[in-house]
């Protein structure tokens, strides 16, 4: 029996040794496969981001239950975030946190819960601004568990700015940033070096716009050190210079109308600049392109084009001949007749035809000789796929709005716009001083400046600077208590505006902003040849003297203008539009929206 | 903190008007009776109708005639002083020790950045107290008679004179000896961390020029702002819960020790209703929130809250009459986002012939609004006509009176539940409160023990272990089989539970198999595992609602009459647990 007994327990320790063995093989730390596993897909917790004892004796002390315990949690803090515990919320949160450090979705997740959902269950704007702050400090957290996974920082850009920044109390908020000195230590001793220093805004305090770009540029630090993030690069990239322009236009709102303000948008030019050009990879046809290298790639194009051209004209008339032939004669007499003949069918009619008979380059290269058909392909492939890398260009440069955002940044820096601002943001102080025949001298200097910017800029009235426009002119027209006739120096721009906001006029309109942006593209030569001031002078209406009227006090009546009326001023007067009866009016009352590149992630 | 209606009943509401002790006859009948059933029916089967009969009539009477009256103390003393010897031989003083490494980490795991830090500490010593002593008094009690039974030392103890009430009672009150000590020195450790936690001092940082205003340094992660009257008195604002008293003495500016953050106040609540913006009664609106716990009254409008307060007495306050308000916002539209939404307070009479002026506020969301009105020279009206009033003569002369409240700003919304507004009569110290805290978790662990020492009469330790863990479960989680079975929990019962965690189907979704008849005989099965865990759920303690955390940690005085019902319940089931222990223990061959 007892021999038994210690042949059944040698047995079992073979068997131990024997299992042991292969765990051993799988589980060396060093070269062990399991090792070698972790090592090559960076899954170790070295890899992942600090060892931190609490997070560690937390998971722990759970007994491999981890899930279950987190599931818990996650039930509770529902529980508690829908029975406004918000206290015990918050702490619930960084208990789940500790159980599942490196899930990146919990940091996320619970951070826009505690900045987003809970912020704003709160009545007192000083008590949201710490929930904000609770958000942030959650991410903050995240980045300590995970070194690369760049979407936390990248999250934290957008909270700073569009949060702090962007919320119907951005004024107070920003301002309450700005004061808060520990908030900022804070952000120092978690790493975010520059925040006292390149963060800074005109008041020698720490900006939240500024904040926020100084966290995308770790995202796109991290993100260029290679750690991978589910954003377009040319989205990510964009974020840090347009964060620049936010604050520049914040402080522009704030009041802040001098040189100050050029600065800060001069410097954001020149980092949208320094955007345009960063190497980006485009997937559908691997390889790197810039925002800016569509320019290369059109002179490219031209001098293939000419170069297909001089070989291949009898071969394009062929190809043109043959579809010609697919055609019905009736429809080929359409192109035969004068365009002021034809009627709207054969206008239609017209244009199809014309895209049916013009040959593509491969149909053209089909009818070369033999001989040079093979060079005929072969170039015609290359103008093609040097238009579709024009058009991914394109498609890049218009995601982001770069071109409007270039033209912005340089208009912006301009002296006449500053002041044209400058004089404008006074005009509006003077109504809130009822002080009518300040205000209405000084827009009348305003309206000159505008008129001269948007000259050399007409990019600018369609956005979001032609809706600051228009708000004031509601204002300046309030005051003068008449219509604007042709002598106001912005009249053809408002003309341009109203247009716009008219889906029968869409057409008209379009061709008025081409008028102007070919006007501007002669004052851009005329600047290049030094002839900047005659040139500005031609197309500026002169002062008509009549338009100075005698200042009276507005009346509500007066509102029902054919301006375009903005939404703000809707709310601040409803009594006023709803009795407008002028449909039109209402119609031009659409909101114009600058473009901008949101969040999709953080909507509130 | 969320207080419901029943929470504020007094005990004798409680007992008579709201029918406890009616309750606890029937259930007591309906266990006579089934024990009496289920001891004939074993009696039955092994002596026969009229024997088996016989035996369990002899039982009760030795019961009632013999034992109890014959229960002696000094052998209950004996057997707890057994208890305790072997309690301590235990090393249950590792609890002890255990706590003390918990309290060292907290600050691991708690934010000391928290809105309310007070709060967060008291939650988590009180918590991790409960805790400790539930899990204490489980495995002291389940362990200690089966084992004394494996071991035969049961032998030296029946064999003397010694009933099994005594059995029974020496051990509870042994164990229940050793975990009131441990409670006693985790209780002194709490209260030392707590006060300790929250303990700091600022200094005065920045002081206007005229030095009416000033702003402290920053300390445990926050500053105070101040204003000082001519006298040199002031208080800072509040901040984390608390607030400073600030002095000036000749040029020196003190600012005190904190306070607000560890308080126990005592509340006068008073029974809500809500009329609409017609003026007629109505349940009060919800605004949208999965919450119904607040209902809301419309801004600008008829609509408002009233509370109907039936014996507020002089006595309870001195010149003023303070009170405190937790009331919530809900907007429609922004407007204007500096000023908080505001709304009035009437205090009226209950025939309404006597109203007070209104006292205008603006909304302080999440934390507790404290004002207060003089009790003489009161501004109001008397028959509509303009009036100084004097409050416990005019408008409350038997002490019931009613307090209106209605929302100023037109389409915004204000939120209120009973609780939300209250009387504030003389606070109670905060040492006092968290000891009923305290004691409440005495009362959860002696419950424990009592169930524990019940199962190990008939039961092994490990199986007895098993069963109270599944008792306290149940008595922490029940609301959650509570759901199941109303439907409003998601995910069906055990059978379904199971299935759908291989098949990764959400609980959300309907449970879809392919095959109907199954998927009926499944919910069918389940439903009956879970009517008969429901029941069961019913008849054992609900450690939620014994659990008076909240009630410290959020600085109002546990009600008396709450504390008495606690005590009640668990007499109850010390009674109970007794009963049945003393048949097992009666009937049990302890030799075998």
């Amino acid at each position: 029996m007892n021999k038994k007994s210690l042949f059944r327990k040698i047995a079992y320790v073979a068997a131990i040794v024997f299992l042991l063995g292969p765990l051993f093989a799988l589980g060396r730390p060093s070269n062990g496969m399991i090792g070698q596993l972790r090592t090559k897909y960076k899954m170790g917790q070295a890899n992942l981001g600090k060892l931190d004892p609490t997070s560690e004796s937390m998971r722990l002390a759970t007994l491999g239950m981890k899930g279950i315990a987190s599931t818990i949690l996650w039930l509770r803090a529902d529980y508690y975030k829908e029975e406004k515990y918000f206290d015990r919320f918050s702490a619930t949160l960084k208990q789940i946190a500790l159980l599942q450090p490196h899930f990146i979705s919990v940091w996320q997740h619970q951070a826009h819960n505690l900045s987003y959902n809970v912020a704003p269950e709160f009545e007192d704007y000083r008590q949201r601004y710490e929930w904000i702050k609770k958000g942030v400090d959650y991410l903050i957290e995240g980045t300590k568990y995970n070194d690369r996974k760049p979407i936390l920082q990248y999250d934290l850009g957008h909270y700073l700015g569009n949060k702090l920044g962007k919320a119907d109390e951005h004024v107070q908020y920003r301002s309450l940033y700005g004061k808060d000195t520990e908030f900022h230590k804070y952000f120092r001793d978690k790493g975010l070096i520059g925040i006292e220093t390149t963060a800074l805004g005109y008041d020698q305090k720490p900006d939240n716009w500024l904040t926020g770009k100084l966290w995308f540029d770790q995202a796109v630090a991290l993100y260029e050190a290679g750690a991978p993030i589910k954003k377009s690069p040319h989205l990510l990239f964009s974020y840090g210079p347009l964060w620049e322009m936010y604050y520049a236009e914040a402080i522009e709102s704030e009041g802040i109308l001098d040189p100050r303000a050029g600065f800060a948008w001069k410097q954001a030019g020149a980092d949208w600049a320094v955007f345009g050009t960063k190497s980006l990879y485009q997937f559908r046809q691997k390889t790197d392109l810039t925002l800016l290298s569509d320019k290369l790639a059109k002179e490219k194009i031209d001098v293939m084009q000419q170069e297909f051209d001089a070989i291949g004209t009898e071969a394009k008339k062929k190809a043109e001949d043959l579809l010609r032939k697919g055609v019905p004669s009736e429809i080929l007499k359409i192109l035969d007749k004068p365009e002021s003949e034809r009627s709207d069918s054969e206008k239609q009619a017209y244009y199809d035809t014309v895209s049916r008979i013009t040959p593509s380059l491969q149909q053209i290269s089909a009818q070369f000789p033999p001989s040079k058909q093979l060079a005929a392909v072969e170039l015609g492939r290359k103008i093609v796929f040097e238009k579709d890398f024009i058009r991914d260009v394109q498609s890049y440069r218009s995601q982001v709005n770069y071109e409007y955002w270039e033209l912005r940044a340089k208009a912006e820096q301009r002296e006449d716009m500053l002041e044209s601002r400058r004089l404008m943001f006074e005009a509006d102080q003077q109504i809130n001083e009822a002080n009518v025949g300040g205000a209405l001298e000084l827009y009348d200097k305003a309206w000159q400046g505008w008129a001269k910017v948007f000259n050399r800029f007409p990019t600018m009235v369609t956005e979001e600077i032609g809706d600051d426009v228009v708000k004031s002119i509601g204002r300046y027209k309030r005051l003068l208590e008449g219509d604007l006739d042709e002598s106001f120096p912005l009249y053809e721009f408002l003309q341009y505006r109203i247009e716009k906001e008219d889906p029968e006029k869409f057409a008209q309109a379009a061709a008025k902003l081409e008028e102007f942006n070919s006007r501007a593209r002669i004052l851009l030569d005329a600047e290049s040849r030094g002839e900047t001031a005659p040139a500005i002078k031609k197309f500026l209406p002169p002062i008509n003297p009549s338009q100075q009227k005698t200042p009276v006090s507005p009346k509500a009546e007066e509102t029902s203008a054919s301006l375009p009326v903005s939404s703000e001023e809707k709310k601040a007067m409803p009594g006023k539009l709803e009795a407008s009866k002028n449909v039109e009016a209402n119609k031009l009352d659409l909101p114009i929206r600058p473009p901008t590149l949101e969040n999709p992630d953080s909507q509130e | 903190m969320r207080l419901s209606p029943e929470q504020f009943w007094t005990y004798f509401e409680w007992m008579f008007e709201r029918n406890a002790l009616l309750q606890g006859f029937l259930l007591v009948l309906i266990l006579a009776v089934v024990g009496f059933v289920v001891g004939f029916v074993i009696a039955l089967i092994k002596h026969g109708p009229a024997e088996g009969f016989l035996q369990v009539a002899k039982l009760i009477r030795e019961l009632f005639v013999v034992d109890i009256p014959k229960t002696s103390i000094r052998r209950i003393g004996a057997i707890a002083r057994l208890a305790i010897k072997e309690a301590i031989r235990k090393k249950v003083l590792v609890v002890v020790a255990v706590f003390i490494v918990a309290i060292m980490f907290a600050g691991w795991y708690l934010d000391p950045q928290a809105q309310y830090p007070a709060r967060l500490y008291i939650s988590f010593v009180l918590t991790t107290t409960n805790y400790m002593v539930i899990l204490l008094g489980l495995f002291l009690s389940c362990f200690s008679l089966p084992s004394d039974i494996k071991s035969k030392i049961i032998y030296t103890i029946v064999t003397k004179p010694v009933r099994p009430t005594e059995l029974f009672l020496g051990r509870v009150i042994g164990f229940s000896a050793v975990g009131t000590m441990i409670l006693l020195l985790l209780g002194a450790m709490s209260y030392q961390f707590v006060v300790r936690g929250v303990d700091h001092k600022h200094e005065v940082v920045a002081i206007s020029a005229d030095g009416g205003t000033g702003e402290t340094s920053i300390q445990q992660f926050h500053s105070h702002t101040f204003t000082l009257d001519d006298s040199g008195e002031g208080v800072t604002n509040e901040t984390k819960g608390h607030k400073h008293i600030v002095t000036k003495s000749g040029d020196k500016i003190v600012v005190g020790d904190s306070t607000g953050d560890l308080e126990a106040r005592v509340p006068i609540y008073g029974s809500l209703r809500f009329t609409g913006r017609d003026g007629e009664e109505n349940a009060g609106l919800n605004v949208g929130y999965m919450s119904e716990y607040q209902k809301y009254i419309e801004g600008d409008s008829l609509s408002s809250a009233i509370w109907t307060f039936k014996d507020l007495r002089p006595s309870s306050f001195d010149k003023e009459l303070t009170y405190d308000m937790t009331i919530s916002a809900f907007r429609t539209y922004k407007g204007d986002i500096v000023t908080p939404v505001g709304g009035v307070v009437v205090f009226r009479s209950m025939d309404g012939s006597v109203v007070s002026e209104r006292f205008p506020f603006k909304v302080k969301e999440f934390q507790v609004d404290q004002r207060s009105i003089p009790l003489t020279g009161l501004k109001g009206f008397r028959n509509e006509q303009p009036a100084d009033l004097d409050f416990f003569k005019d408008i409350a002369p038997d002490g019931k009176f009613e307090v209106m409240i209605r929302c100023q700003d037109r389409s915004q919304y204000l939120g209120m539940a009973s609780a939300d507004f209250y009387f504030r009569a003389r606070p109670m110290p905060f040492w006092w409160n968290f000891t009923k805290g305290y004691i409440s978790i005495w009362l959860q662990m002696v419950i424990v023990i009592c169930f524990g020492v019940m199962f190990s009469t008939f039961l092994s330790g490990p199986v007895a272990v098993i069963a109270t863990i599944s008792i306290i479960v149940l008595g922490f989680f029940g609301f959650f089989v509570d759901g199941i079975v109303k439907g409003t929990t998601e995910g069906g019962g055990p059978i379904e539970a199971f299935i759908r965690i291989p098949l990764q189907s959400g609980s959300g979704t309907e449970l879809d198999l392919g095959n109907v008849p199954l998927e009926k005989s499944i919910r069918f099965v389940d439903k009956a595992i879970l009517l008969s865990v429901q029941v069961l759920s019913q008849a054992i303690p609900n450690f939620i609602q014994l659990g008076t955390a909240d009630f410290v940690a959020y600085g109002v005085n546990l009600f008396g009459g709450l504390l008495s019902r606690h005590l009640t319940i668990c007499f109850g089931y010390f009674l109970l647990t007794g009963i049945i222990s003393y048949f097992f223990l009666k009937t049990r061959e302890m030799a075998a």
